[in-house]
C-alpha cells in the first residue's frame, strides 16, 4: 500500500482528531445558557440526573420538556451523574461535544470516500469547513448539534454502504431515530434513509430502517402528544411543541412556499461584502454549485442526497429559520459546493467554467480573511463571552441577595436557574405571527408573571428584549416594579409585585 | 535447571525488586503521605475516591496550597488499600513494593524485545535496585510514579501485541488494552503525556514489521491525551502557575535555563552513581543562577550528548536507544527546560529515566557475553548491583516517618531552606518554639527570595515576645517586597507587638498612599488606628475607606465578584450613591484626587448621588 493510500485510509481519523482538538481549543470562557437553548439542555439534564424527570425544572411547576428532544439532555444527565458539581462538570459536556464533532468529522470524511471526489479536495475543504467560526461557536456552547451531526452522518454512512443489507438498514434506522431524538429535524433522516434504500431496490433494508427508526421515535412522539398541553400557552413559543408553534404561525405560512433565506447563512459566511445585486448573483452561483454537487453525487450516495434535500427543504419550508440549522451541515454544503464547482470547471460546456471561476475567486476573496481573523482573535467565542458579562454581574447579586424561593423573570432564564438555584421564567413573552414574532401585551405578560409567582425581573441591558416592558411598567408608576440595582448601560434587577 | 527466558527473567527481576525494598514495610507515614493519604478522607473509601475523582490530587489547604496535579487513579488505589488494611501504613508500603516489582518485570519484558534474557535480566535487576527509586517506592505517595510507569510500559507491551495480532478480533482487544493502559497512566501521573512518544519510539525501534496499520492506535492515544489535558486543565490547571518551584522565584525564562542546565549534571550523576541522595532540591541544594556559566554549558553539552547518544544508537543498539530516549522523554516534562514545573528536581520523577542506566548495563552485559568477556562484565555488573543494593537498603529507612525524614534531611543538606522549614514546622508542632524560630530564621537567611519563612517566623517571634527579631525579619522582607500587603501587615504587626504604634502607623500610611486601591492595606490601616488613641474622625474615615474598597459589598455576599463587571461599564449604581455619600468626607480628606475622579464618574453616568459639596 502506498503512503498516499495509507493516508487516505487514515484520513477520517486524522480529521476527527484535528476537529476534536480544535473543538477543545474553541471552548469559550462563558457561562452555560448564554445562547438560551444551551441552558435549557443543561437544565433538563440536571432535572434528569437529579431524578426530577424530563422537566423544565427552572420553570415554576416544572412542566414536562416537550420542545427539546430528549437524547442530548439524557446524555448530559449521565455525565452529570458522573460529576455532579455544576459548573465544574461543564468540562465533561465540553469534552463530549468536542468528541461528538470529531466523530462526525470522521464519519463525514469516511462517507466522502464514496463520493469519488479527489482526495485533495476534501483534505483542503473539510478542515477549513470544520474550523469555520459558526461551527466553532456552536461547539463552544452546549448545543445538540455535534451529537446530531454524528448520528446523522452515521445513519447515511450505513445506508449508503455498497452492499447494504437489512442489518445495515436497522443500524441506519436506529441512528436516524436517535438523530430525531436529538433534533426534531432528524425527521429528514427517518424519511430520507428508507426512501433512498427503496430507490436503490433494497426494500427489505428500507422497511427495516423505517421500522427501527419508528421504534425509537414513537415513544417520544407519544410523550409529546401526552404532554403537549402541559405548558402554559403564554410561553408555548419557547417551551411548547413545534406543533404549537406552527399553530401560532398558521399552517398557511408553512405551505406558502420556500423561503430562500434558508441559504443565506452560507452565502453570508463565504462571500465578500459587495453591492447587493452582485452579492445576489454570487449567492445564486453558490446555490447552483451546491445543487450541481448534489446532482453529481446523488447516485453514489442516495441516502445522503435524499436526507440532505429533505433537511434543507424542512429548513426552507419551516417558518423559523435559525442559522444554526445550516451551520451544522456546513462541511457537507462546502463539499457539495466544491463538487459542483469542480464539475462545472470540468464540464464540456465552456459557458459553465466561468461561473465556477467567479465563484471560486469570490470565496477566496470573501472567506479566508474573515476566517483568519476569527481564528486569530477567537471571534467565534466573542458572542458567548459578551453575553456572559452582564450575567456575571447579575448572578452573584441574585445568589447573594434574593431569597431561595425567589422567582426571576429574565432572558436566558435557564442560565439564571443553573447558576443561582432560583426558579426563572422568560422575561420576554412572544408568539409567532406568520414568519416573525410579536410580543405579548404588557398586561398578559404581567398576568403570566403573577401566575408564575415572579418576585424579581432581571435585565441584561437596556437593549434586552424585556426592556420595553420594564419601561412601560416603570412609566405606570403603580409599584409593580421597583429598582433593586441598575448599572448604567448594563444589567439591572427589579423587584416585582403583582398589581393590586 | 530450567533455562532462562524472558518471562523467568521478568519474574526474577520482579522478586529482586521486592526483596531489596522489603525493609520499606517498616516505614510509616512520611512527609506528604500525611496530607495526601493519612489525613485525606478521599483516600479512605472508594466512595470518597469516586467523589474526589474530579478534584486535584493535592488537598488544597492554607498550609499546602493545591498543586496542578490530577491523579484520581492513585487516590483510588489508596482508597482500596485503606479499606483492606484499615489505614495501616505497612500495607501501603507492601503494595508499593509489589507494584515496583511489577514495573520491574514489565521493564524486562519491554527491553527483552532487543536484549537476550540475560541482558534483559541485568537491565531489570539494575532497574529494580536503583537507589533513585527509594523515594518512589519507600514513600507511599511515590506510588504515582510507579503506577504511571506500569501504565506506560503496559501500553508499550500491549501495543506490540496489537501490532502482531493474528486477526482483527485479537487486534481490537489489544487496541483496547493499550488505550486502557494509557488512560491509567494519564490518570496516575502527568508525565504520561509522553506515552504516545514512547509508543512511537518502540515501534520505530522494533525490527519486526507491524502486521497491521498502527495510525489508528496513535490517533486514539493522541485523542485520549488531548481529552486528558483538557480535563486536567479544568480540574487542576489553575493551580499550576502559583506552584512553580521556589527555585524559579523571580527568575526569567533565560535565568530558569541558567539555573536548570547545571542540574542536568546532577541528573546524570543520580542516574549513574546515586550514592548521595536528597529528598528535596529546593535552594540552596540547587542554587538560583542568573547567568550562563561554565556549569550551564557543561550541563547543556551533557544533556545534548545523552540525546545524541540515544539517537546514534537507534540502528546499532536499539535497546540502548529505547532506554535512553524513553528516559529522556519521561524526564522532559519535569526538566524545567521547556516550562517551569512544581519541582526543580525530584528523585521520584526519575523513575522511568532509570531505564537509561538499566538498559545500558543490560546492553553492556550482553556485549561482553558476545565478546567472550563474561567474567569481567559480570563482575563489574555484580559490583555495581551490590553497591546499589547497599545504598538502596540503607536509604529506605530515611522515609520511616516525617520526623526521621526531616531531621536526616537537614543533616544531609543543611544548605536547603526547605529542610529547615520542615524542621521548624515539626518543632512548632511539638512545642519547641525556640527551635522552630531559629530554623525559620535560618531558612529565611538561606533563601531570601521566598516569603514563606517570614510569614511563619514573624508571628512566632511575636508570640514569643521576641519583638526585635520580628521587626528585623519583617523589615527585611518589607524592603524586598514593599508592595506586598502581607509584608506590610507583618511589619505593622511586629511594630505593634513592640508597642511602637507610631512606626506601625507610618508604615500603614506609607502603604495606603502607595496602594490606595488595596482593601487589604486599608484594613491594616484601620487595625493600626484601632490600636492607638486615634481621633474618632480618623477611625471613621479609615472605616469608610475599607467600605469603599469593597468590604461593604463583600459583606453583602458575592457581589464583590461583580465588581470588575460593574467597573467595566464605568458606571455606578444607586446603592453606590449611598456608599459615596457616607464616605465622601473621608474621601475628600484622604484622597482628594480620587474624589474628583469619582465625582466626574457620577456626573457622566447621570447618577442621582447627592454629594455634600454639591459636586454630585
Amino acid at each position: 500500500m502506498t503512503t498516499a493510500l495509507r493516508f487516505r485510509a487514515l484520513w477520517p481519523k486524522v480529521l476527527g482528531l484535528f476537529v476534536f482538538a480544535v473543538a477543545l481549543w474553541a471552548q469559550p470562557d462563558a457561562l452555560v445558557g448564554v445562547f438560551y437553548d444551551d441552558g435549557i439542555y443543561v437544565g433538563l439534564a440536571k432535572a434528569l440526573a437529579e431524578g426530577e424527570g424530563y422537566r423544565y425544572a427552572h420553570l415554576p411547576g416544572g412542566p414536562p420538556g416537550i420542545h427539546f428532544p430528549i437524547l442530548y439532555p439524557a446524555v448530559l444527565s449521565l455525565l452529570w451523574r458522573i460529576w455532579p458539581a455544576f459548573p465544574q462538570n461543564v468540562t465533561l459536556f465540553q469534552l463530549f461535544d468536542a468528541a461528538a464533532l470529531g466523530v462526525a468529522a470522521g464519519l463525514i470524511a469516511h462517507h466522502l470516500q464514496r463520493w469519488q471526489v479527489a482526495p485533495a479536495a476534501q483534505y483542503i475543504t473539510l478542515p477549513i469547513a470544520f474550523v469555520a467560526f459558526p461551527l466553532l461557536a456552536i461547539v463552544g456552547v452546549r448545543f445538540s448539534e455535534p451529537l446530531f451531526l454524528a448520528l446523522l452522518a452515521g445513519a447515511v454512512v450505513l445506508a449508503d454502504r455498497p452492499n447494504v443489507g437489512r442489518r445495515d438498514g436497522v443500524g441506519a434506522g436506529v441512528l436516524a431515530g436517535l438523530s430525531f431524538l436529538t433534533r426534531s429535524i432528524g425527521m429528514a433522516a427517518i424519511i430520507g434513509v428508507p426512501i433512498a434504500l427503496w430507490w436503490r431496490g433494497r426494500r427489505g433494508a428500507a422497511v427495516a430502517a423505517f421500522a427501527a427508526s419508528m421504534v425509537i421515535a414513537v415513544p417520544w412522539l407519544v410523550w409529546l402528544v401526552w404532554h403537549g398541553g402541559a405548558v402554559d400557552s403564554r410561553i408555548a413559543a419557547n417551551y411548547g411543541t413545534y406543533m404549537a408553534a406552527v399553530g401560532q404561525t398558521g399552517f398557511l405560512e408553512v405551505v406558502r412556499g420556500i423561503d430562500l433565506r434558508a441559504f443565506a447563512p452560507l452565502a453570508r459566511l463565504t462571500l465578500p461584502a459587495v453591492p447587493a445585486p452582485i452579492w445576489l448573483l454570487l449567492a445564486g452561483l453558490l446555490a447552483a454549485a451546491v445543487a450541481w454537487g448534489v446532482w453529481k453525487i446523488a447516485r453514489r450516495v442516495p441516502a445522503f442526497a435524499v436526507t440532505l434535500i429533505l433537511y434543507v427543504a424542512v429548513v426552507a419550508l419551516w417558518p423559523f429559520t435559525p442559522d444554526r440549522f445550516m451551520w451544522i451541515v456546513l462541511p457537507w454544503m462546502a463539499m457539495l459546493g466544491v463538487v459542483g464547482a469542480t464539475a462545472a470547471w470540468r464540464s464540456k460546456r465552456a459557458w459553465a467554467r466561468w461561473p465556477a471561476v467567479v465563484l471560486a475567486v469570490a470565496i477566496v476573496v470573501g472567506y479566508p480573511r474573515r476566517e483568519f481573523a476569527s481564528l486569530i482573535q477567537r471571534q467565534f467565542a466573542a458572542t458567548a463571552q459578551g453575553i456572559t458579562v452582564p450575567f456575571a454581574v447579575l448572578i452573584p447579586a441574585i445568589a447573594a441577595e434574593l431569597d431561595a424561593d425567589a422567582v426571576i423573570a429574565s432572558e436566558d432564564e435557564a442560565l439564571i436557574y443553573l447558576y443561582t438555584g432560583r426558579r426563572a421564567v422568560p422575561s420576554y413573552l412572544f408568539r409567532w405571527s406568520g414568519r416573525s414574532t410579536e410580543p405579548l401585551s404588557p398586561d398578559t405578560t404581567v398576568d403570566f408573571y403573577c401566575d408564575a409567582g415572579v418576585t424579581h425581573l432581571a435585565l441584561s441591558g437596556p437593549r434586552a428584549p424585556g426592556a420595553p416592558l420594564v419601561e412601560e411598567l416603570l412609566r405606570r408608576g403603580d409599584g409593580t416594579l421597583s429598582l433593586s440595582f441598575r448599572v448604567t448601560n448594563g444589567p439591572a434587577l427589579y423587584e416585582f409585585k403583582c398589581p393590586a | 535447571m530450567p533455562s532462562l527466558n524472558h518471562r523467568r527473567a521478568a519474574l526474577i527481576a520482579g522478586v529482586a525488586a521486592c526483596l531489596v525494598f522489603a525493609n520499606a514495610l517498616g516505614n510509616g507515614w512520611a512527609v506528604h503521605d500525611t496530607p495526601v493519604v493519612r489525613d485525606n478522607l478521599a483516600a479512605h473509601s472508594v466512595s470518597g475516591a469516586l467523589r474526589a475523582a474530579f478534584s486535584p490530587y493535592w488537598p488544597d489547604t492554607p498550609e499546602e496550597p493545591s498543586a496542578g496535579l490530577y491523579r484520581p487513579a492513585v487516590v483510588a488505589t489508596y482508597a482500596i488499600d485503606w479499606i483492606v488494611s484499615g489505614g495501616r501504613p505497612w500495607w501501603f508500603h507492601l503494595v508499593n513494593v509489589l507494584l515496583h516489582g511489577g514495573a520491574t518485570a514489565l521493564v524486562v519484558l519491554v527491553v527483552g524485545r532487543w536484549l537476550s534474557p540475560a541482558g534483559a535480566l541485568a537491565a531489570g535487576v539494575m532497574f529494580a535496585v536503583h537507589p533513585v527509586h527509594v523515594e518512589a517506592v519507600a514513600n507511599v505517595v511515590g506510588r504515582a510514579e510507579i503506577l504511571a510507569a506500569l501504565g506506560i510500559l503496559g501500553a508499550v507491551l500491549s501495543a506490540r501485541r496489537f501490532r502482531r495480532a493474528p486477526d482483527d478480533r485479537v487486534a481490537r482487544l489489544w487496541f483496547a488494552v493499550t488505550i486502557l493502559g494509557v488512560a491509567f497512566a494519564l490518570l496516575s501521573k502527568e508525565i504520561a503525556v509522553v506515552t504516545v512518544v514512547i509508543l512511537v519510539l518502540d515501534q520505530a525501534l522494533d525490527t519486526e514489521r507491524s502486521a497491521r496499520p498502527t495510525g489508528e492506535l496513535y490517533i486514539a492515544v493522541c485523542a485520549l491525551t488531548l481529552g486528558w489535558l483538557f480535563l486536567w486543565r479544568s480540574v487542576a490547571g489553575t493551580y499550576v502557575a502559583s506552584t512553580a518551584a521556589a527555585n524559579f522565584r523571580g527568575l526569567s525564562a533565560g535565568e530558569r535555563l541558567a539555573t536548570m542546565l547545571p542540574v542536568q549534571l546532577d541528573v546524570v550523576r543520580l542516574l549513574a552513581l546515586p550514592l548521595e541522595l536528597a529528598h528535596d532540591y529546593n535552594p540552596q541544594t540547587i542554587p538560583q543562577r542568573t547567568e550562563f556559566g561554565g556549569l550551564a554549558l557543561l550541563g547543556l553539552l551533557t544533556a545534548s550528548s545523552v540525546l545524541a547518544l540515544g539517537v546514534s544508537c537507534v540502528r546499532r543498539a536499539p535497546a540502548a536507544a529505547f532506554g535512553i530516549l524513553t528516559g529522556v522523554a519521561a524526564y522532559a516534562p519535569t526538566s524545567n527546560l521547556f516550562f517551569p514545573s512544581g519541582i526543580a528536581l525530584a528523585e521520584r520523577s526519575l523513575y522511568l529515566a532509570v531505564l537509561v542506566p538499566a538498559v545500558a548495563v543490560g546492553w553492556v552485559l550482553e556485549w561482553g557475553l558476545r565478546r567472550g568477556r563474561a567474567r569481567a562484565v559480570l563482575l563489574a555488573a555484580g559490583a555495581l548491583v551490590a553497591v546499589y543494593v547497599g545504598r538502596t537498603a540503607t536509604r529506605t529507612p530515611f522515609w520511616k516517618d516525617t520526623r526521621t525524614t526531616v531531621i536526616e534531611g537537614v543533616i544531609e543538606h543543611p544548605e536547603n531552606f526547605r529542610n529547615h522549614m520542615w524542621v521548624a514546622r515539626v518543632s512548632e508542632r511539638t512545642g519547641d518554639s525556640a527551635r522552630a524560630l531559629a530554623e525559620y530564621l535560618v531558612a529565611g537567611a538561606l533563601f531570601d527570595r521566598e516569603p514563606l519563612p517570614v510569614t511563619r517566623s514573624v508571628p512566632l517571634a511575636i508570640a514569643m515576645n521576641r519583638h526585635r527579631v520580628a521587626i528585623s525579619e519583617a523589615r527585611r522582607m518589607h524592603e524586598q517586597w514593599p508592595d506586598s500587603p502581607d509584608m506590610v501587615r507583618w511589619l505593622v504587626e511586629a511594630y505593634l507587638s513592640d508597642g511602637n504604634v507610631d512606626s506601625a502607623t507610618a508604615v500603614a500610611e506609607r502603604a495606603i498612599v502607595a496602594a490606595p486601591q488595596s482593601n487589604q492595606v486599608a484594613q491594616i490601616y484601620l487595625a493600626v488606628l484601632g490600636r492607638r488613641e486615634a481621633p474618632e474622625w480618623r477611625l471613621l474615615l479609615a472605616r469608610a475607606r475599607v467600605d469603599w474598597l469593597g468590604l461593604r459589598l463583600e459583606s453583602a455576599g458575592r457581589r464583590l465578584d461583580a465588581l470588575p463587571g460593574i467597573l467595566g461599564y464605568q458606571s455606578l449604581n444607586r446603592e453606590w450613591c449611598l456608599d459615596l455619600e457616607t464616605i465622601w468626607p473621608g474621601l475628600l480628606a484622604l484622597r482628594p484626587a480620587m474624589a474628583d475622579t469619582v465625582a466626574g464618574m457620577v456626573q457622566s453616568a447621570g447618577l442621582p448621588c447627592k454629594l455634600p459639596d454639591g459636586r454630585g
